[in-house]
């Protein structure tokens, strides 16, 4: 009877470490699974086109593998929008695609690499899901300029920003000082 | 022709700068909206069927500092559930009871929108403005999104009525949800004439920037406080002057304040704009608030004179 009681307290003791050692290494697996879901993302949904300094190659121009995700290059320096006048035409982007010039002045993209002082490095979770919703800088400052999309913030869900939040985090850090916008002629 | 005024100081966006801008600022919808009264008068703030007569128990009070609301005129009001009192021992974060509402009214002429606060459950807010009618009887709650250029606050320049989330970037940003019903908003002036002038001038910080420039909310890693401490009364050791005078831009060239150079401070130029991507506060205000810019660059040049006077006299004892 000793021996039996014995081996039901064992066996409860192997299933209950079981079930915890699971839960314990869910968030682990969450986790890669999010950074994954948010490679995807920023692969699949474009971010690079504007976020990444586009330079010439053998087959055009691309995105700089160097300087991934890290916005506008601070010496590349505009000082004024571009006197566009009568016309057609409302807009104009630098040749890195990381300079816009219109009606609103001129935006430059954001370095979104973890880079401590120049990136994203002391934005947390929340803040960069809530300057996607709200189309504000962090969240709460002033609005987000073209030709940045509102339709991420309106369409993905909180564990997609969250995902790509997940995976901005694991890039390289690129220490480059994007300015802040210029305003209207 | 310019949507927005053109002032002495901020170039005009014009109708497809403003109208690009918008396309891209465009919010997200807000979450799903919570269970909120389809009238004012359905909040219990005036007796049924009579605007003009406030409820019982619904008492009207004014913050010593006010936030500009491009000239609107306001009235305030709040109400306690019967028996309970504000929790006040933490005397720099009043803790509300369950069932705390609060209201505040908008009028350019006539009544434009009255918001609502309500305490639903133990840190549970909601967020509500309802926009009055033309005949003034009742008001109706607002799109969720808010209402662009619902009245002009002067001409050509247009009243926006704030959306939810907007509601949340001042009333969620580290110094709780009720923000003009504090020890600071309603406590007495100093007799001090000097320290009086650098309050007010502080205190107008406090009252326009400190609900997001803080030392608890998301724009903390900044490392600007400008919100006033019922403990400050204007001394050298105030958050807002030691983290402003002197002080660095974070990003770009500049200094928050320079002592004696309003101009040249970064806080007297982001308050005379209102270009949307310079303007402080950067929501809530379409017009520059001159009297307010000429406060703060009164105490900007009164702390380049290292006045004397400004010094609290707690502190100047037994030079």
């Amino acid at each position: 009877m000793r021996l039996l009681l014995v081996c039901l307290i064992a066996l409860l003791g192997i299933g209950l470490s079981l079930v915890l050692g699971e839960a314990e290494s869910e968030p682990g697996v969450a986790a890669q699974d999010r950074v994954a879901r948010g490679r995807y993302l920023v692969k699949s949904i474009g971010c690079a086109d504007c976020h990444s300094p586009w330079v010439m190659g053998p087959n055009g121009p691309h995105p700089d593998p160097d300087r991934d995700l890290s916005g506008h290059p601070a010496d590349l320096v505009i000082e004024a929008p571009l006197a566009l006048g009568e016309g057609p035409w409302g807009l104009a982007a630098s040749r890195t695609m990381t300079a816009w010039s219109g009606p609103w002045g001129v935006s430059f993209t954001r370095n979104l690499t973890p880079d401590p002082e120049t990136g994203l490095g002391e934005w947390s979770e929340d803040e960069f899901v809530a300057t996607l919703r709200n189309m504000r800088h962090r969240g709460i400052g002033r609005p987000l300029l073209p030709p940045m999309p509102p339709m991420y913030g309106q369409n993905l869900t909180d564990e997609d920003l969250k995902s790509i939040y997940a995976y901005l985090r694991t890039i390289p850090p690129v220490k480059n000082r994007v300015p802040t916008p210029l305003p209207p002629r | 022709m310019p949507l927005v005024a053109r002032n002495r100081r901020t170039p005009a966006i014009t109708l497809g700068g403003l109208a690009l801008l918008l396309a891209a600022c465009g919010n997200a919808p807000p979450p799903a909206a919570p269970d909120l009264p389809a009238r004012l008068s359905e909040t219990g703030l005036f007796e049924p069927g009579n605007p003009e007569r406030l409820a019982a128990g619904v008492t009207p009070y004014a913050p010593r500092h006010v936030l500009w609301s491009d000239g609107a005129a306001k009235r305030r009001w709040i109400r306690l559930p019967a028996g309970t009192a504000i929790d006040t021992s933490d005397p720099e974060r009043w803790r509300f009871p369950v069932g705390t509402r609060l209201w505040k009214e908008f009028a350019f002429e006539r009544r434009v929108e009255t918001r609502f606060l309500e305490h639903v459950a133990e840190g549970r807010w909601h967020f509500a403005t309802y926009l009055w009618r033309e005949d003034g009887k009742d008001a109706d709650l607002a799109p969720e999104a808010g209402v662009r250029g619902v009245r002009e606050s002067t001409a050509g320049v247009p009243y926006d009525v704030p959306g939810r989330r907007d509601c949340l970037a001042c009333h969620g940003s580290g110094l709780g949800p009720v923000l003009g019903y504090s020890s600071v908003q309603l406590s007495d002036t100093p007799e001090d004439a000097p320290l009086a002038r650098r309050q007010a001038a502080l205190g107008y910080l406090h009252a326009n920037c400190a609900h997001c420039h803080n030392d608890a909310g998301p724009l903390r890693t900044l490392g600007l406080d400008l919100r006033l401490r019922p403990a400050d009364a204007g001394a050298p050791t105030s958050a807002a002057l030691t983290t402003a005078l002197g002080v660095a831009l974070r990003q770009g060239p500049g200094t928050r304040v320079v002592p004696g150079e309003p101009a040249a401070s970064a806080v007297w130029q982001r308050m005379a704009s209102r270009l949307p991507t310079r303007q402080m506060p950067p929501l809530g205000t379409n017009r520059v608030h001159e009297r307010g810019l000429e406060l703060i660059a009164e105490w900007i040049r009164a702390e380049g004179r290292a006045d004397p006077a400004l010094t609290p006299p707690t502190l100047s004892k037994g030079k």
